[in-house]
């Protein structure tokens, strides 16, 4: 398993809403809608599900597990209790997701998708939140991959107040 | 002068040759990962099965074995979980499609470490090896018998009702023709299924217990055959140790250069990962239905099939509480990616299980290789894969690599298969 988190966690925010997402490695923004976040999204990759998959795994591809989402509304930290992860193993995470300002984000809804975008299938299994555990941190069951290589998980955060997305690159040996 | 030029020859293509399997042989440390984890030796105790709770008692797996030998329990008394599974064809039939009591339409894969899989059937239509056991038996054209007739069986033969009941406690009367007719299920058989119906509540349930238990005891025989050491496993070894000269007596150059191919540019661990190179899970390869196929949707329909089932993990007759049903309860239930898709056999004995595929659609390993080389487009559904563009050289490398993985089974010596 290769997780770095290269992104510590900023926890003073102030203005943070109102500036870009810190991307490691990267200054643009991820794009939009389905931007693998930390690297030049290929165009024809962007936007629709059935667009053309990417050949290879981007160069310095963002491994981060802390990020910010899209348009900068929550900082999310997601961790495996499956350590390290390995393939064909019905495991679960943890998502710790904060306003910027580092307060907990409570009781959201979050939806939980991905994929392999070099393969153009989706998770194997349906993940989901079954328990809000406190302090912004959400139980994810179900995660399950089957094989090695360039993964995504995309997660979709109503706080009630906001809606935001952010997608975390994973690459599993 | 003549005598001059053919020895250098052969010194020259002697050295060439050695140089070729020298390099052959040399892995970097990224694919020695890669090799160990596919090595027998990677491969995890054997999972527990919280759905059945005599998974692991030898009493429940003598049971099971006699149960999987046992013609009795089929329409015809020719029929056993044995004629489709058979020990010296590698837990398989060699048939392209299965034949029971009538013809079945789908192949017959191997039961060998099937047990690590949380999924059964082509298109996982069960989630655990007890439920799977119960579904041949009332298939009209594999046992082609009922719960009833089979639980009439165990109770009448003195070995098995003994037997049933130090395992799993008192075994009901079942004897009464009256309140319990010889043939009744609920199945898609309108002889079974009127019979089934005008049973009563408690009789049905009953029959049911019984009828799950009998799955229980021959999953606890059948998750005891676990796959032996192949010459793939020794080589990987020896390439782990370091051990060149047991590597170059393991594997010729063809072989090497077959392992290369598989875990490279064939794309092949995308899906046949782990020692026991099967991911356990579904994919749409493309591979075309046979004419007059009854289903080729795959794990569209399974999934929706195993939801249902009373012999399901969440069911009334599993052992499990819900929270450790987390295969069934995450399951995926919608996607694209779902339709035409079937479960990824495991590939060790593979040279000894032909044919290939669901449907038994590919007679050689050659033909095998040849169509994933050539990924044709998938209906339905999307095939997963992609054109390998491999030389008809490489192509036999992966072949002659396939043939490596023949490492027939192994079980207790206590359970070691044989037809009583």
């Amino acid at each position: 398993m290769l997780f770095s988190i290269s992104v510590p966690l900023s926890a003073s925010a102030g203005d943070e809403t109102t500036k870009k997402p810190a991307t490691h490695g990267h200054a643009d923004k991820p794009a939009s809608g389905h931007g693998h976040s930390g690297h030049k999204t290929p165009p024809s990759h962007s936007g629709s599900e059935a667009s053309v998959r990417p050949t290879k795994m981007p160069d310095h591809l963002d491994v981060a597990t802390t990020r910010y989402s899209e348009q900068a509304k929550f900082s999310v930290k997601i961790s495996s209790l499956l350590d390290p992860v390995a393939i064909n193993k019905i495991h679960s995470w943890v998502l710790h997701v904060r306003h910027p300002n580092g307060k907990p984000v409570e009781n959201a809804e979050v939806r939980i998708s991905g994929g392999m975008p070099m393969h153009g299938h989706g998770l194997p299994t349906s993940p989901r939140v079954t328990k809000y555990l406190g302090e912004g941190k959400y139980l994810v069951e179900g995660v399950r991959f089957n094989m090695a290589g360039w993964w995504e998980l995309n997660l979709n955060i109503n706080s009630g107040h906001h809606n935001d997305k952010v997608t975390f690159n994973l690459v599993l040996k | 002068m003549v005598r001059a030029v053919i020895f250098f020859i052969i010194i020259f293509s002697t050295v060439v040759v050695i140089k070729a399997s020298a390099s052959a042989q040399e892995w970097s440390g990224t694919e020695r990962d890669v090799l160990r984890t596919l090595w027998i030796g990677s491969l995890s105790p054997l999972p527990n099965d919280p759905s059945n709770k005599v998974a692991d008692d030898a009493r429940a797996a003598n049971l099971g074995r006699k149960l999987f030998f046992d013609k009795r329990l089929s329409s015809n008394g020719n029929v056993a979980c044995s004629t489709c599974h058979q020990p010296d064809k590698g837990f398989a039939d060699g048939l392209a499609l299965a034949r029971g009591v009538g013809q079945v339409p789908r192949h017959s894969p191997t039961i060998i470490g099937i047990a690590y899989s949380p999924w059964f059937f082509w298109d996982g239509r069960k989630d655990s090896q007890w439920s799977q056991a119960l579904g041949p038996m009332e298939s009209p054209v594999e046992h082609g018998a009922t719960r009833t007739q089979i639980a009439k069986i165990l109770q009448a033969d003195t070995f098995y009702s003994r037997a049933y009941e130090e395992v799993f406690g008192r075994l009901p009367d079942v004897s009464d023709d009256k309140k319990f007719p010889d043939i009744a299920a609920p199945i898609d058989v309108p002889e079974s299924r009127i019979s089934w119906d005008a049973m009563k509540a408690t009789d049905r349930r009953a029959v049911s217990r019984i009828y799950a238990n009998i799955g229980k005891a021959i999953a606890a025989y059948e998750r005891l055959i676990l796959p032996g050491i192949s010459r793939f496993d020794r080589y990987v070894k020896a390439v782990l140790d370091g051990d060149k000269v047991a590597q170059n007596k393991l594997f010729n150059a063809d072989e090497a250069a077959g392992l290369r191919l598989f875990i490279g540019k064939g794309n092949c661990t995308r899906c046949h990962n782990g020692p026991l190179l099967t991911n356990h899970d579904f994919h749409n390869t493309g591979i075309p239905a046979i004419a007059g196929a009854p289903g080729n949707s795959g794990r569209a329909a399974g999934v929706r099939i195993v939801l249902q089932d009373e012999f399901n993990c969440l069911g009334p007759f599993s052992d499990a509480t819900g929270a450790e049903c987390r295969e069934l309860k995450f399951a995926k239930v919608a996607g694209d990616d779902l339709i035409g898709s079937f479960k990824t056999p495991t590939l060790r004995n593979v040279a000894n299980t032909a044919p290939y595929m669901h449907e038994g659609q590919l007679d050689t390993l050659n033909a095998v290789v040849d169509f994933y080389n050539r990924a044709p487009s998938a209906r339905p559904g999307h095939s997963e894969l992609e054109p390998l563009g491999l030389s008809k050289k490489e192509t036999g490398y992966l072949e002659s690599f396939l043939k490596t993985l023949n490492g027939s089974f192994s079980a207790p010596q206590q359970v070691l298969p044989t037809a009583e």
